[in-house]
C-alpha cells in the first residue's frame, strides 16, 4: 500500500518529538496495577477490557459484521462486483413493474433534453424517499468486505433537511437487563442512524454495536489477535454525535456524481450538469426497478491518479473515466449513477422503491438517540456522545451587522425562482477548522432540490497576502474527482466585488460554482445555475440596506 | 495488519522477548515497555497534550498490552499493536474527558515566513507543538500516524476505527492546517495546480 504521505510535514513532526519524561515511581505503579487487575480478574466474569483492548472501533464493527454476517446471509449481497445493482438489491429487478408509473411528455432524445425534465423535477419536488444503495470500487475490486456496501433508508426534503437509516434490520442486543433493539450491522463502522432537521440546523446521528450477538463462523479470526465471539461477555457500545451550528450551505456543491454514501438533498442536482457537460449523447430506454427509465453514458475528464487506493478514482485503468446515468420517466430523477473508470465500474448509487412528495412523520427530522445508554453503564461499555459546534448561528439579514460587526453582503440578483431560505454567521474562531478566517455569511437560497450558496468570508491578512491563496478551490478538496473540471479565471465587475478575481468552474463532476479575493474578503457562489448566472449574481453583491 | 509502521519494521523487539512475556514473564515484559515507550509515550503526549493525561493512558496502555499479550498471534508487528491499544486508550481518554487541548497562543505568523525550503530550518520545536495543538484530536492523530510515524491510510484506519476516507478527508484538513502555520505554503498537490 503506497498512501499519499506528506513527508515534508512528517520531517517536522519528528522533530517535536519530545515529551515529559515519565513519572519515577511508573513502573512501579504500573505493576501493582497489573497484579491488581489480575487478581480481579478471576472473580470477574467479564474478559472484555483486556481481550479488547487492542481493538478499534472498526474491528468491533467487524465482529459484530461477521457474526450478523452469518445469521442475515440470505439478505446479504455479495458477489456485487461489475454486475448490475437492481438485481442485487431486495425487491430490485430489472423486470418492468406492470404497476409503475408511466412517463406521459414527449420522448427526450438527447442527454441536454433529459437534463432539462431532471431540473424541473428537482424543482418542482419537496421531499424524496428512497432506498439508497452504493457501493465504491474499493468494494468491488480491492481486498474488501463486500459489506462495505451501503444501503440505506433516504428521506430529503428541499430544504436540506435529511434522515438516512441504515435498512439492516434491528436486531436486538442485551444490555444488562434490558434488551434494546440495534441496527444490525452490514457494513464496518456504520453510523447507526442520522439526521439532519435544516430549521434547527441540528445534524445528529448515533451507531451501535455489540462485541457478541450471535456466534461467529469458524475461521472469522484467522487473522486477529482475538478470541472468538461466543466467548466474550456481551458488551454493548454506543457512539452518539450531535453536531450544532451547521453550516446551511454545506453540500451546496458537493455533486452526487462524486462518489460518496452519503447523499445529502443538496446533491441530486449535480446530475444535471452532467448531462447537461454531454449534450446530444443519445439515450437508451431502460427499466429500472421495475420502473421505465430513461440511460445515457456522460464522457468526463480523466481523473487523477493518486498512490495507493485512495485514489478518487481507481488507478491503472485503460479506457475513457464516463458517468452512465439512469433517470426514472415517471418522476423524472435520477435514481442511478455509476462511475465508470476505464475498464471498471468505479462506484455505483442508486435509489430505488422511490416515491415523491409522500408525507413523512412530522418528527422525521429529529433523531433521538436511544434512551438509557448513557448513563451510569458498566464500566466495560464504551459510550459516548461528541457534541460538535460549527459555529454557525441562525439570523435575519437585519441581525447580521449586530452579529459580526459588518454589513451583510447579499446578492441583488439571483437566478429565477430562488428564494432565500436561509441566513447563518459564524464569529471567527468559533470552530478550531478555520481560525485562519474572520467572520462567515452565509445565505442559502432554494428553489425546490435546487439550492444556491452565497458566502462571503474574512480572511486572516495573513491569508489574504498569500498569492496562492486564490487559485485555491474553497468549495471541493483537491483530491475530489471534480477538481480537474475546467476552471475559469474571472475578473468581477460591479458590485462590492468589482475589480475581484478568482475563478468560476462548470464540468460535469461537480456543482458550478466560483470564488473571488479582494481586499481581504473572499466570495463564494455556489449551486444549481449556469456561469453565466453564478457571476451575475457575484456581480450583484452589495451591501445590505434594509 | 498489512503494512506496519516504518519505524515498527526497524525497531521490532526480539520474538522470543515476546514470547517470553506472554507467559507472564515481568522482566521480559518490562523489556517491552521499555522497548516502545518512548514512541509511545510522544504519540500519546502530542495527541493528549497534558503530562498527567499522558501518564494515566500510558498506564493503561501497558496494563491493557499485559493482558492481553498471551493472546497477541504476531500477524501484526508487535510495535503495530501496541499502537492500536494506544490510539484505542487515547481516543477513549478524549472521549472521556470531552477534553480539547486548549489553544496555544500561535508563536508563529504564517504571514512572516516564506514558503521556501529554508523555512523549515528556523522552524522550532514550540512552532510545531503549537501547530498541532490547535487540531482537533482526531485530525492531530492521524496526521501523527500517517505523516509522522508512516502508517498507510488503511493501518490508521483500523488504529483510529474509522473509515478509510475518513482518514484522508481528516489528513487533508490535519495538513492544510499544519502547513499554513508552519509556512510550508500549499500541498504538493495544490503545487501542481
Amino acid at each position: 500500500m503506497n498512501d499519499y504521505r506528506d513527508t515534508r510535514l512528517g520531517d517536522l513532526l519528528r522533530r517535536a518529538d519530545e515529551a515529559p519524561p515519565l513519572a519515577t515511581d511508573f513502573y512501579d505503579r504500573l505493576w501493582t496495577r497489573i497484579e491488581s487487575e489480575r487478581v480481579g480478574r478471576r472473580g470477574s466474569r467479564t474478559r472484555r477490557t483486556s481481550r479488547f483492548a487492542g481493538l478499534t472501533r472498526t474491528r468491533r464493527w467487524s465482529l459484530a459484521l461477521a457474526a450478523a454476517a452469518a445469521a442475515v446471509a440470505a439478505l446479504v449481497l455479495f458477489g456485487f462486483p461489475g454486475g448490475d445493482v437492481a438485481e442485487k438489491i431486495p425487491g430490485g429487478s430489472a423486470a418492468q413493474d406492470p404497476a409503475a408509473p408511466v412517463f406521459r411528455g414527449p420522448e427526450p432524445a438527447s442527454a441536454a433534453e433529459v437534463a432539462d425534465i431532471v431540473q424541473k423535477a428537482l424543482r418542482d419536488a419537496a421531499t424524496i424517499v428512497a432506498d439508497l444503495y452504493y457501493c465504491d470500487y474499493k468494494a468491488m475490486h480491492l481486498d474488501r468486505p463486500k459489506a462495505d456496501d451501503n444501503r440505506t433508508r433516504l428521506v430529503v426534503c428541499a430544504d436540506g433537511s435529511y434522515r438516512a437509516t441504515p435498512l439492516e434490520r434491528l436486531v436486538p442486543a442485551k444490555w444488562g437487563d434490558r434488551t434494546i433493539d440495534v441496527p444490525g450491522i452490514v457494513g464496518s463502522d456504520r453510523d447507526g442512524d442520522a439526521s439532519y432537521d435544516a430549521t434547527t440546523g441540528v445534524r445528529r446521528s448515533w451507531g451501535a454495536g455489540f462485541d457478541r450477538l450471535m456466534v461467529a463462523p469458524p475461521g472469522a479470526y484467522e487473522n486477529e489477535n482475538e478470541v472468538p465471539l461466543e466467548r466474550v461477555e456481551a458488551a454493548v457500545f454506543v457512539d452518539a454525535q450531535e453536531e450544532t451550528g451547521c453550516d446551511p450551505t454545506t453540500g451546496s456543491v458537493e455533486s452526487m456524481n462524486y462518489p460518496v454514501p452519503d447523499i445529502g438533498p443538496t446533491q441530486f442536482s449535480g446530475v444535471v450538469y452532467a448531462l447537461r457537460a454531454s449534450g446530444d449523447a443519445a439515450l437508451r430506454t431502460t427499466t429500472f426497478d421495475g420502473r421505465p427509465a430513461w440511460i445515457v453514458s456522460c464522457p468526463v475528464a480523466p481523473q487523477p491518479e493518486a498512490p495507493g487506493d485512495e485514489a478518487p478514482w481507481p488507478n491503472g485503468r485503460d479506457g475513457d473515466d464516463s458517468l452512465i446515468i439512469t433517470i426514472d420517466k415517471a418522476t423524472g430523477l435520477p435514481v442511478r449513477s455509476q462511475q465508470i473508470a476505464g475498464d471498471k465500474v468505479h462506484a455505483d448509487w442508486c435509489l430505488m422503491n422511490l416515491q415523491v412528495d409522500v408525507r413523512v412523520p412530522e418528527d422525521t427530522f429529529t433523531l433521538d438517540f436511544p434512551s438509557g445508554l448513557y448513563r451510569d453503564e458498566p464500566a466495560s461499555t464504551s459510550t459516548t456522545i461528541t457534541r460538535i459546534d460549527n459555529g454557525f448561528r441562525p439570523v435575519t439579514v437585519d441581525q447580521v451587522e449586530s452579529a459580526i460587526g459588518r454589513a451583510a453582503l447579499v446578492p441583488t440578483h439571483v437566478p429565477s425562482g430562488y428564494e432565500l431560505a436561509q441566513v447563518a454567521v459564524k464569529q471567527r474562531g468559533a470552530s478550531p477548522d478555520d481560525d485562519a478566517f474572520g467572520t462567515t455569511l452565509a445565505l442559502r437560497y432554494g428553489r425546490g432540490f435546487d439550492s444556491l450558496a452565497v458566502k462571503t468570508q474574512v480572511l486572516d491578512p495573513a491569508v489574504a497576502s498569500r498569492r496562492s491563496f486564490i487559485a485555491r478551490d474553497p468549495f471541493i478538496d483537491d483530491s475530489w474527482p471534480g477538481s480537474t473540471d475546467a476552471r475559469t479565471p474571472i475578473e468581477l465587475t460591479s458590485g462590492v466585488f468589482a475589480g475581484g478575481r478568482g475563478f468560476v468552474v462548470v464540468g460535469p463532476l461537480t456543482t458550478p460554482h466560483l470564488w473571488g479575493v479582494k481586499d481581504g474578503m473572499v466570495l463564494m457562489v455556489g449551486g444549481d445555475a449556469s456561469a453565466a448566472q453564478l457571476v451575475a449574481v457575484a456581480n450583484s453583491i452589495e451591501e445590505w440596506e434594509p | 495488519m498489512e503494512t506496519a509502521a516504518r519505524h515498527d519494521e526497524e525497531r521490532e523487539i526480539d520474538a522470543r522477548v515476546v514470547a517470553q512475556a506472554s507467559q507472564g514473564d515481568r522482566a521480559a515484559f518490562t523489556a517491552i515497555v521499555r522497548h516502545y515507550e518512548h514512541r509511545l509515550r510522544v504519540l500519546v503526549y502530542q495527541i493528549l497534550q497534558d503530562p498527567q493525561a499522558m501518564d494515566d493512558a500510558l498506564q493503561e496502555v501497558f496494563a491493557a498490552a499485559y493482558s492481553a499479550l498471551p493472546e497477541f498471534r504476531g500477524d501484526a508487528a508487535l510495535g503495530t499493536w501496541l499502537h492500536r491499544i494506544t490510539c484505542n486508550v487515547c481516543l477513549q481518554s478524549l472521549r472521556t474527558a470531552s477534553r480539547r487541548p486548549a489553544m496555544a497562543d500561535d508563536p508563529l505568523d504564517d504571514g512572516d515566513l516564506p514558503a521556501c525550503e529554508e523555512t523549515a530550518a528556523v522552524i522550532d520545536r514550540a512552532a510545531i507543538a503549537a501547530a498541532l495543538a490547535v487540531l482537533p484530536a482526531e485530525q492531530r492523530i492521524l496526521v501523527l500516524l500517517v505523516d509522522r510515524d508512516g502508517y498507510d491510510y488503511r493501518a490508521a484506519a483500523e488504529l483510529v476505527g474509522i473509515p478509510r476516507g475518513t482518514v484522508a478527508s481528516r489528513l487533508a484538513g490535519a495538513r492544510a492546517t499544519l502547513r499554513a502555520r508552519l509556512g510550508l505554503g500549499a500541498t504538493p498537490a495544490e503545487e501542481e495546480r
